[in-house]
């Protein structure tokens, strides 16, 4: 275990190499200058534009800019905002809390209501139970969370008055952001979960359980849920990505802090070091689900071994 | 009519801050604002959204009135050297910052020098503070502030938020972070900035030199106002409704009506000095080289339509070069112009030699009449326009191309010149924007691409001239040289649109149309 464990972490680091390059790259990849774009209204004249390249390092060689960022970044060093004049590590640190709290609420939300509903589709198979389940979920991965969002908040804080349609901290701020935010998810998992459980369902081992004459709940639960369990991992391991990147929107929505509506605040200001700091922090978070949920298989299923 | 109806609200409201004798002390305020400003640096900041706020924390030297007078704030009276070049201010005794620094000669001069400072890398301030060179302490509340030039705008410029003075024992303490917690001397003082969320502020309880239009002077009502950023405008009208907010800034015009049905809101529009939002034709680029295209435009484009069709009446047709409202204004002069008669502009191509093509589009010498519209995909707003510019453009046999742009290839396209026409906005209070907008090279928004000497000359004397009422003849004569070249088409006339809940009394607008809450109390 412990040795496939490395061997998964040495694999990381090319990834976040590659991904460092990415990374690095957007702000050569924006059109124009970037120095020129970050000024913005402020690029009135030559200097201010010659001045921030060198403040940005921009006049150095590719190559040498590069490894400058990359020396940061192994000293924790994200760079500074040239706006906002903070380190983009503080900006993201004082924001990130808040999205972990959405991004899992919002798997939460997808996975209690995504099984529930994936569970009560393949017990009943071919029903109208099943039928309903599965329009509902199409009905999720369809509908945009803009609108999903601007729905929950018209109906349950601007007519009902139930809970406010702005900011966080505190649960009552979390729940119409997190179902959002987990719908779409929740119809996802509850179409994986189905299906898994339908094939399931037709393995002999199952129809021994029920000849042996256990409690449908039993063979359900016991039998047939955890077995169907690995597709669905994979699928929680994507979905957090989506959620990660969901609460970008959602963020926007509900006026709640967090590192999505800092990357669009970025992008709109063209604050490229921030979204370098943003784009990089997701995707490191995205590889880490992704290995927790490689490793996990092994928790579902104890035939799997690493070696 | 509208206009009036506005103008009586903004006056009312003003006229309430006067009476405010009875002004209830105590409560909190929550504003609803659009976006989180990167800093609230005053000298670094470009941003309009930070002036918002930053106009209850920080004071200025003068304030400019909402009818543009100015008045004594932390200057208890100036001298004007008769060649306009030096400027002496008798600063009030007894202000003092938030942090209990003393504001005086010396504090004034720290922020001016720091302003100057190629390290601040100042955005708007270094531009109010034009031909500024240096100044010279005479006692400890009397400073001379010396020009390379006469300017005519500079003591207005005072009035800005971006040249407030900051307590220079906070700069110092503070470095890099003073962007987020600016120390002035103004009626609120900062207490907390939760990222992406609010920003709360209380009261400054040593409070005691408001300018006259605010009604008094002592310290302000409320005792601390939270301003929550609110991107969404929907969502932002909403929160005004369920009390989340009780008055929430930059309502989109195209959503006034859902608020203006509502006996429970006041609805307050204040006309933002400056440019109407406008599209700025392009001299340089055919076919709007033409002089009788960028007349024909004129003629054939019915922005009373628009207004009552994409705005609900809620703002008024652009007036001419500059906004109704703004100081030097000829009111009317667009369409004393070029009234709105699409036969008119008809004639007026095909004397110009653009006759009617196969299929409706009119050509010139093998070239067909396209206009290229540059449109800014950042704002939805630019994107319908421009189809309404489609119909009634095409109307009289022009082919309109829609090019729509994201901001920095769009900014980078007005520079090139590759285009017909573009859509903008600038607010300023003086008549100096025309130089900024029409003269050669004024400044980073010359989208017209225009340029005459003639035109060059008149903004550049009128700039300088001391005299008001002589000033204010010349910007007459070079908005009637811009009508006459055609360079650009005024929409409306742009207005700062708030929604207030009923208890929300006493807000004070200055010229710029930014509030002050410190005359506001909450009629609860």
């Amino acid at each position: 275990m412990s040795v496939y464990l490395m061997q998964r972490m040495l694999m990381v680091v090319p990834v976040l190499l590659g991904l460092t390059i990415l990374v690095f790259s957007l702000i050569h990849l924006v059109p124009g200058d970037p120095a020129e774009a970050m000024l913005g209204e402020a690029a009135v004249s030559r200097e201010a534009i010659e001045n921030m390249r060198e403040q940005l390092g921009l006049n150095r060689p590719l190559h040498v800019q590069y490894l400058g960022y990359l020396g940061g970044l192994l000293q924790g060093d994200m760079g500074s905002s040239f706006l906002a004049r903070r380190p983009v590590a503080e900006m993201i640190s004082r924001v990130l809390p808040s999205t972990l709290y959405l991004t899992f609420a919002g798997l939460g939300v997808a996975l209690v209501l995504g099984a529930l509903l994936g569970v009560l589709a393949a017990v009943n198979h071919n029903s109208w139970i099943d039928n309903a389940t599965m329009v509902f979920a199409l009905l999720g991965v369809s509908m945009p969370s803009f609108w999903l969002g601007l729905m929950l908040i018209f109906t349950f804080s601007l007519t009902l008055g139930w809970f406010p349609a702005t900011g966080a901290g505190g649960w009552e701020r979390l729940i119409l952001p997190a179902l959002t935010l987990g719908f779409a998810g929740s119809a996802v998992i509850a179409r994986m979960v189905r299906s898994s459980m339908l094939e399931v369902f037709s393995q002999d081992y199952v129809r021994t359980a029920k000849a042996k004459g256990l409690s449908e709940r039993n063979v359900v639960f016991k039998h047939v849920l955890k077995n169907a369990m690995i597709p669905v991992l994979t699928v929680v391991g994507l979905e957090f990505g989506r959620l990660l990147s969901g609460t970008v929107v959602i963020e926007v929505v509900f006026s709640r802090p967090g590192i999505g509506r800092l990357l669009v605040d970025a992008i709109l200001k063209k604050d490229f070091i921030v979204v370098q700091g943003v784009v990089l922090l997701s995707a490191c978070f995205y590889l880490a689900v992704n290995l927790l949920v490689d490793l996990s298989y092994g928790l579902a299923d104890p035939r799997i071994r690493y070696s | 009519m509208l206009r009036i109806l506005t103008l009586v609200v903004a006056l009312g409201l003003v006229l309430g801050a006067a009476s405010a004798q009875g002004g209830q002390p105590g409560g909190k305020l929550t504003v609803g604002i659009q976006y989180e400003p990167v800093t609230l640096d005053p000298h670094v900041t470009g941003q309009a959204n930070a002036r918002r706020m930053l106009h209850n924390i920080v004071d200025t030297l003068v304030h400019a009135d909402a009818d543009g007078v100015l008045h004594p704030w932390l200057a208890e009276r100036w001298e004007i050297s008769e060649d306009g070049l030096e400027y002496t201010f008798y600063l009030r005794e007894g202000v003092t910052f938030h942090d209990g620094t003393t504001f005086n000669a010396e504090a004034m001069q720290a922020t001016w020098d720091r302003i100057m400072d190629p390290a601040t890398a100042s955005a708007s301030a270094i531009a109010e503070m034009g031909p500024y060179e240096r100044s010279e302490i005479l006692d400890d509340y009397t400073i001379r502030a010396y020009l390379r030039n006469p300017s005519a705008l500079w003591l207005r410029s005072m009035s800005s938020a971006a040249v407030a003075p900051v307590s220079p024992a906070a700069v110092e303490a503070l470095g890099d972070r003073f962007g987020r917690a600016p120390v002035g001397t103004g009626p609120f003082k900062i207490v907390e900035w939760a990222d992406n969320q609010s920003l709360t502020v209380v009261r400054h309880d040593d409070y005691d030199w408001a300018p006259a239009p605010f009604g008094h002077s002592g310290p302000a009502y409320l005792d601390e106002i939270e301003f929550i950023f609110i991107p969404e405008a929907q969502v932002r009208l909403g929160t005004v409704e369920t009390g989340e907010t009780d008055i929430i800034e930059e309502v989109p015009p195209r959503f006034v009506d859902m608020i203006d049905q509502n006996p429970d809101f006041n609805l307050l529009s204040i006309p933002y000095s400056g440019s109407p939002l406008h599209y700025m034709i392009n001299t340089q680029q055919a076919p709007t080289d033409d002089v009788a295209v960028r007349r024909a435009i004129l003629h054939a484009v019915n922005n009373e339509a628009i207004v009552s069709s994409m705005y609900a009446n809620v703002v008024t047709p652009g007036n001419g070069p500059m906004s109704a409202n703004t100081l030097g204004s000829v009111e009317g002069i667009y369409r004393d112009f070029y009234p709105y008669d699409p036969e008119a502009a008809t004639e007026i191509l095909d004397e110009a030699g653009w006759v009617l093509g196969a299929d409706g589009v009119r050509v010139k010498d093998g070239a067909r009449l396209e206009i290229v519209i540059n449109v800014l995909t950042d704002v939805p707003e630019y994107g319908e326009l421009g189809q309404v510019l489609q119909a009634q453009l095409g109307d009289i046999g022009m082919d309109i191309v829609l090019k729509p742009l994201a901001r920095s290839p769009w900014a980078a396209s007005n520079n090139e010149g590759d285009y017909n026409m573009v859509g903008m906005g600038l607010w300023r209070n003086d008549p100096h924007m025309l130089s900024l907008l029409w003269r050669t090279d004024g400044s980073a928004f010359t989208w017209s691409h225009y340029s005459n000497p003639e035109f060059d000359a008149i903004v550049d004397e009128a700039v300088q001239l001391g005299d008001l009422d002589e000033r204010l003849e010349l910007y007459r004569e070079a908005q009637e040289i811009l009508m006459e070249d055609a360079v650009s088409l005024p929409i409306y006339d742009q207005m700062n649109i708030m929604a207030a809940n009923l208890s929300v009394q006493g807000i004070v607008f200055d010229q710029s149309a930014f509030p002050f809450y410190h005359a506001t109390w909450l009629d609860r």
